[in-house]
Formats: C-alpha cells, structure tokens, sequence
C-alpha cells in the first residue's frame, strides 16, 4: 500500500549532470586494507585511496604540484562526476588558498564534493602565522561552508581541530559523513592535550615527573576513549562506521541520493584566483 | 579526453604492507560483528513476543518494502552503541534509504523489540538526522510506526528543547510544504508521540494500531 501511494510521485528535475557509464576501478578495492596505517599519524599517499574508489582508477588532479598536502582534481564515482580533496599530510597557506578555489570551480561546474578526511590540523608557528595561514585557513573553511553544491564526507584517518572544519566535517552540513573504523577525532591528540592542561596547571611548577605522569595519564586516556569513531557514532557525529571496502558503493548511493535534489544556480561570482 | 589513470605505486607484498592488512582487516572484523548485534533489534524474547503477535519484525518490514534488488543504504547502525548503561541496539530505530516503486525514499521504522520502540536521546537524533537527510536530498519519507512514543525516564531530554520529538512534527510538516511527500503506516503502537508522526499526507493504519495521545 505504502508502495501504491510513492509511485506516482515522479522525480522532481533534471540533475543536468552529465550521466557515465559506471566503470569499477583498475585497482582491488580489498588493497585498500593493505594501505591504511595502524597508527593515523603514519603518512602515506592518499592517491592510493582514490585510485581504488574513483572509476576506472582516473582522476584528473588540479594543480598537482601546488600546495600538494592536499590533492584535488575530478573524478567519476558510479558514473556520477565528483571533485575530491584529499588531504595528503598537513594544511599549508598553499594547500587551504587551492582547496577554496577548487571548491569555487566545483560550485560553478555543479560538481559533488567528495571530502577524504585525514588530517592532523592546520599548520601553525610563527613563520606560518606571518605568512597568513590563518586568512588562508579561513578562505578555506568559507568555502567550504558556502558551497552550494552537495557535500559528501568520509573520515579516512585523523579529524583533528580546526583540520575538521576545513575538511568539512559534521558542523560544515555535508549530506553524508561516514567513517572508517581506523578514524580518530577530537580538538587534538590526547599526548598533546595533556601537555597542553599540565602546563597551564597552577601547581605545574611544582610537579616532579612522576606527579606530572600521574595528571597527564587519565587526560591521555580520556582521548583515547572519546578519540574513538565508535564513541563518535554512537552519538551520531555521523552516519555510519563503513568497511573501507564498501566506501566506493556506500559513495555512489549517497551521491545518487544527493542528486535528488537540484542543485542550486551557482554563485554570481567568478571563481576567485586564491 | 578521459582524465589519466593513476599509477599502481603501492607495493602489496612488503612486509609494513601486510601488517597493515592484517590490522585493517582485524578492524573490518570488528565493525562486521558490532554492525551485526544491532542487526538482530531487541533480545530473542522481544523478538518472540513480537512475531507472536503475527507481527514482522522490523527489518522485514523494510524489506518488503523495497523494490526487489534495491540497495540499501542504511544510516547510523551503531546508534547509542555502548552509550546508555542498557543496551539500546540501533538506539531502537532503522533509518535507511532505499528504493520504493522506482523512487528513492528516506525510511524511518521503529522497532518495537527494543524498549518498545520508545525514543531515548539517541533515538530521537538518529530520527531527526535521517530527516535532515531527507530534506537535504528531498527524499520522501516514509515512517513504519510502532512505537510507545517519548522513553518517560528520559522526558527532559526527549521531549521539550528544539530538537526534541516535537522537531519531528515540524519537520514533517516543512518537508511537506516543500513538495517532499510524508507516509506513515501505523504497524503496531502508535502512542503518546507517536500519533501525530502518523497523520501526514498519506497515511496508512492497518490494524491492529493503537492510537493514544495528549496529556495524562
């Protein structure tokens, strides 16, 4: 009966994006197992990953060798156009100024947004800071959050501070936001955020090393336990923990849902050279 | 032109890559079998006591639903995993999105097995988010009720603030003021909190449903 009553309901519009035959990648999805660190802080090439969830293992990278920490280029998932940004270690001024122009091209083409979140934070210090990261940063994180086309994330590593909002996490309304079981996310990393509480401590100076230990300790394990993705799904700070082998198939029925949806004209401006 | 395919850089056979393999595929065995508890719904004696009622359980409801051969992408499956002192598989509600006579739907299906598919905390987010979903994508919903409505020990937290169970209602009745279709079919329950998510556009109350609301 339920079925009587949602078959006339016709689909609403026209995506206007233009439809591919679905081709699976050149590479196994199972080698992804073979690529993803134990521990998040370990690098590794993120091109690995792509190639084994975009169709026929192509992509068409976007400045390639600017601002390389975080690669971005056009691909095709289940035949559905998609731009990606995968972060490829930490965020520089150059890689934040070419995400947020790469994001403007992918609003203006009408192009999905796939975000491939691994990031340890936006890079700080004072050389960083005296060259602008933090308006380049945030040029980022606006265009992130302003873009009109769908967002679809998937939490492949570490989802650490600031890193978290740039790569559009839950507070940026992507569509979709899964995670891989080996994820981490909190505001920083538990070593950190001991040594960040132990040093602002009043009694701090007055520590030995064992005392010191015994304050830190319990901080450590309070982000390794809340760090957790299952501890995020839990409380839905997303929408489902997935094998990293169901990740081009968990893609391609949430960009079709996605595109349910039409996609809104795009912005009067032109796209920004960053 | 076709864009270039990417190289096969990685090295399969190399000692870091297979302890790679192995941790990741120990974690993958691990999701399987935490995905898989949930899965079931309630204990084996609600699960009785509900079929004992010539009722479906919940997951076969869905399926049935479904166009045959329709995937289906299912939504927040590990809920409340570990969160409330009891176990709350699901946190007691299947959302998923799947195809019904040829369109793509957001379905929202209590389960009654667990706590009486009544709605924790949890449970009304895991709702809530599915519909935010459904408004983003315009997806029409459909909603399988059977449910006992708010967990009373849980009233402060499920029933007064914005995005409480009142946010349900309000949410449907957008969604429909934007053109995206609501459907509700009473399967059991449909108490308290319950009864106003059954009266959208389209509804569907086969017996036997029980339908009470308002105050005490």
């Amino acid at each position: 009966m339920v079925g009587e009553i949602m078959s006339p309901l016709a689909r609403a519009h026209d995506t206007g994006l233009p439809p591919r035959e679905p081709r699976p990648p050149k590479y196994a999805a199972e080698e992804l197992y073979s690529i993803i660190p134990e521990d998040v802080r370990e690098p590794y090439d993120v091109h690995e990953v792509i190639a084994r969830i975009v169709d026929g293992s192509e992509f068409h990278e976007f400045k390639a060798l600017y601002g390389s920490t975080l690669v971005c280029g056009f691909a095709h998932i289940c035949g559905i156009p998609v731009a990606i940004l995968a972060n490829n270690g930490i965020l520089f001024s150059e890689s934040a100024q070419k995400g947020a122009h790469f994001i403007e091209l992918a609003c203006q083409r009408k192009i999905p947004l796939l975000f491939l979140q691994n990031i340890s934070g936006i890079m700080v210090g004072g050389k960083y800071e005296a060259e602008g990261i933090a308006k380049h940063g945030a040029k980022l994180v606006t265009a992130v959050a302003t873009a009109t086309v769908p967002k679809i994330t998937v939490l492949i590593g570490g989802s650490f501070g600031a890193g978290n909002y740039g790569m559009c996490g839950r507070a940026y309304d992507p569509r979709f936001l899964f995670t891989w079981p080996n994820a981490r996310i909190s505001v920083m990393g538990g070593e950190q955020a001991a040594y960040a509480l132990a040093t602002v401590h009043r009694d701090a100076a007055k520590w030995d090393e064992r005392e010191a230990e015994a304050f830190k300790a319990p901080i450590r394990q309070k982000y390794e336990d809340e760090g957790n993705p299952y501890y995020a799904t839990a409380r839905l700070w997303d929408d489902g923990v997935i094998d990293p082998v169901q990740t081009r198939d968990v893609l391609g029925l949430a960009l079709a849902a996605s595109l349910e949806a039409p996609i809104p004209d795009r912005p009067q401006f032109g796209v920004f050279r960053m | 032109m076709p864009a270039p395919v990417l190289p096969p850089a990685l090295t399969l056979d190399s000692p870091e890559a297979r302890a790679r393999a192995a941790h990741t595929r120990a974690r993958a065995a691990e999701l399987r079998e935490r995905v898989a508890q949930p899965a079931l719904g309630g204990d084996q004696k609600s699960r009785d006591r509900h079929t004992a009622r010539g009722k479906l359980l919940p997951r076969d409801r869905v399926e049935r639903l479904l166009d045959p051969g329709s995937p289906l992408l299912e939504l927040g499956q590990l809920a409340a995993f570990g969160k409330y002192g009891e176990n709350i598989p699901g946190a007691g509600i299947i959302t998923a999105i799947g195809r019904v006579s040829g369109r793509q739907c957001m379905i929202v299906c209590n389960d009654a097995t667990v706590k009486g598919g009544t709605y924790y905390p949890t449970t009304i987010k895991k709702h809530l988010r599915a519909q935010e979903i459904a408004e983003a994508n315009h997806l029409p919903c459909i909603y399988l009720v059977d449910s006992g409505g708010a967990n009373l020990p849980h009233q402060a937290e499920v029933f007064p603030d914005r995005d409480h169970f009142g946010r349900i209602f309000f949410n449907q009745a957008n969604m429909s003021a934007k053109g995206i279709a609501q459907v509700a079919c009473v399967m059991g329950s449909c108490t308290a909190g319950g009864a106003p998510i059954s009266t959208p556009e389209g509804g569907a109350p086969p017996p036997p449903a029980r339908r009470t609301t308002g105050p005490p």
